[in-house]
């Protein structure tokens, strides 16, 4: 863990609240990146990033062996998971076959802020299915380990593993013209 | 075909900027948890009336001397020899901190265990060391300033503020403690070559409020054995101009039932700030009155009998298990705290005509709390009395240990009175050695003769 991390967790065991501002400053771009990577929805990913905010504000005492990086993508990821869940619980479907929450508005931060590259492999995410969607941005944006994403899925590693292999061939395939469905 | 690390590379990339409205919020989140917060520090929490009455004044008296003794200690702690520092670049570090006449900093000290209890205790002070003009320190407990600590090594005294009693102490130091202080205490290269007294392990490089740092890890460096158990720092250097931004000290105090465990966290270092006379000047209100005057004890002989024979006679005929701050300390501490109590809970029920189980009116409450603080006023100045005492035999312990007299303490199995057994010895020449015994008389003996008493006492 980043030592400045370390510091800012031991502020915040300490009662000082600020440090959590500190947190959201240094982790918001990713994070919000990361949730508008998981829901397709600036609005929805706003609200978890939100309430992951709220909910860590609300603990008394913090105890992280991981880093705080990977802690608070967990988070944003168990939230957007429950989001969706919510949608298909609504339309009467299941997590497998849920679709990704549709926006209102064509996400502008998103389409203005990403490159044309970027914003070909923003769709190309969005294109994979979620739970393939999820252990990729894990691990590479959140920089988790596979066996730290298992244990917070609670799936065996193996699965993991096949998740992310199976979603990096697709993001290539896609970013390289070859679109496989 | 992009490769897998081109495709991470922008995944990893992927940041967004959050709306101003997200900003907002989450901002405002906290504003309300702090806020929250402090209402719930604020909240009117009130145990039962006797806990109140009774504790109260004894509490206070006990955390004085608590802190009292830590920054006793903390002057004692940077008073030590400063060892060679042998690693090139780190020594080029300690010189580089050696040219440093002024430093402030802050620190956060986490304690638990021992008859503080299992509940942690946690004080923040900000520190100002200044080579010419002294020491200061601005303690805070919950956020509020309980203690300002003042050294002023011409006038040999130090003063501690107390603003919430609206009370101050002044503690008279000795010639020779103010030798040693005068010499070392405002030299801050101190902290940093104790730390690497001994084998260290590199930490790397890190980012620490975006400056870029080096760090080192020690484990029981040995200039600080004298003081701590299991002692592990950390020391964070900024890379770019080689000055330390935070140490971390996780250790234990004492041993057994006595043991402490503490967290020292020191960081916001300003090195080389000006710092002006006027800081370390004490500034007492005029509406302040000294709570009590005591002298810092003799590093000699005299003081180390004086706090042995303080301490048997308050544990009804025992020595400290052995020679560091808690062991001498927590004990007789508890013993005084629980005397006090006693006879203050005796006054009032004799004076107030009280029954234990009525439950006071809100009025009896306040005059119960007014009668309390003043009985405990007179008991302020013996605590402080007998606290100088008992850290004579520490004080004087650690001298010879910087000395190298080679002493070595046996209280944990000598009791009072016992003129046959060596309490504590140390070397004064090649062939002598000085005793002092359980009785607390004392003796110069040979080599030869010592070391027969001290294969007896093993058999």
């Amino acid at each position: 863990m980043q030592i400045e991390d370390k510091i800012l967790i031991w502020r915040f065991n300490r009662g000082d609240r600020e440090a959590v501002r500190r947190i959201y400053e240094k982790y918001k771009h990713e994070l919000v990146g990361l949730a508008v990577a998981l829901l397709k929805n600036t609005a929805a990913a706003e609200d978890v990033v939100h309430d992951v905010f709220v909910s860590f504000l609300k603990l008394e005492r913090f105890r992280l062996t991981g880093s705080l990086k990977g802690y608070l993508a967990t988070c944003v990821a168990n939230a957007a998971r429950n989001v969706i869940r919510a949608n298909s619980r609504h339309n009467q479907g299941s997590l497998d076959d849920a679709q990704p929450i549709e926006s209102k508005t064509k996400s502008p931060e998103c389409e203005a802020i990403l490159g044309e590259e970027k914003r070909l492999l923003s769709h190309a995410i969005w294109e994979l299915p979620y739970e393939q969607r999820e252990v990729v941005l894990l691990h590479v944006q959140g920089e988790m380990k596979f066996a730290a994403i298992a244990e917070s899925e609670n799936v065996p590693i193996n699965t993991v593993l096949g998740r992310y292999r199976y979603g990096m061939e697709k993001l290539r395939s896609a970013l390289n013209g070859e679109v496989q469905r | 075909m992009r490769p897998n690390e081109q495709i991470k590379k922008l995944i990893a990339d992927l940041k967004i900027n959050p709306s101003a409205e997200l900003d907002a919020r989450v901002n405002s989140s906290i504003d309300n948890a702090l806020v929250k917060r402090k209402q719930f520090d604020s909240a009117d929490y009130r145990p039962g009336m006797w806990r109140i009455i009774m504790r109260s004044p004894i509490t206070k008296l006990a955390i004085a001397a608590v802190i009292i003794i830590a920054v006793l200690a903390g002057i004692y702690i940077i008073t030590g020899k400063t060892p060679t520092v042998t690693c090139c670049a780190w020594a080029q570090i300690a010189d580089k901190v050696a040219q440093i006449k002024t430093c402030v900093y802050s620190e956060h000290t986490r304690q638990s265990g021992g008859t503080i209890g299992q509940k942690c205790q946690q004080f923040e002070a900000k520190i100002y060391i200044s080579s010419d003009y002294g020491y200061k320190s601005e303690t805070t407990i919950d956020g509020n300033l309980m203690f300002q600590s003042y050294m002023n090594p011409g006038k040999k005294v130090m003063v501690v503020l107390m603003p919430l009693e609206k009370k101050y102490t002044r503690i008279l130091l000795t010639d020779e403690m103010l030798a040693q202080m005068e010499k070392e205490t405002q030299d801050p290269r101190d902290m940093v070559t104790k730390f690497m007294s001994g084998p260290y392990k590199e930490l790397g490089k890190d980012t620490i409020n975006g400056v870029e740092v080096k760090g080192i890890e020690v484990n029981n460096p040995p200039a600080v054995q004298t003081y701590y158990n299991n002692f592990i720092g950390r020391m964070w250097v900024d890379v770019a101009t080689e000055y330390p931004v935070r140490m971390e000290i996780e250790a234990e105090i004492g041993t057994g039932a006595q043991k402490v465990n503490v967290v020292i966290v020191k960081d916001d270092f300003e090195w080389g700030t000006e710092l002006s006379a006027d800081i370390f000047k004490p500034d007492i209100p005029a509406d302040f009155t000294l709570k009590a005057e005591t002298k810092a004890p003799a590093q000699d002989e005299t003081g180390a009998i004086d706090g042995f024979k303080c301490f048997s006679e308050l544990t009804r005929g025992r020595y400290p298990d052995s020679m560091n701050e808690m062991s001498v300390m927590q004990e007789p501490m508890k013993i005084l705290a629980q005397s006090f109590q006693q006879s203050i809970q005796q006054s009032l029920i004799k004076d107030m005509n009280l029954a234990m189980g009525v439950k006071p009116s809100e009025a009896m409450r306040q005059e119960l709390i007014d009668k309390a603080k003043k009985l405990s006023e007179p008991m302020q100045q013996e605590l402080m009395d007998k606290i100088m005492k008992l850290k004579g035999p520490v004080f004087f312990y650690n001298k010879l240990v910087l000395e190298g007299k080679d002493p070595v303490y046996y209280g944990e199995d000598v009791n009072a009175g016992d003129a046959n057994s060596v309490l504590m010895r140390w070397k004064i020449s090649d062939d002598t050695y000085r005793v002092i015994y359980g009785d607390l008389s004392a003796e110069n003996v040979t080599a030869e003769k010592l070391k027969e008493m001290e294969r007896a006492a093993q058999q």
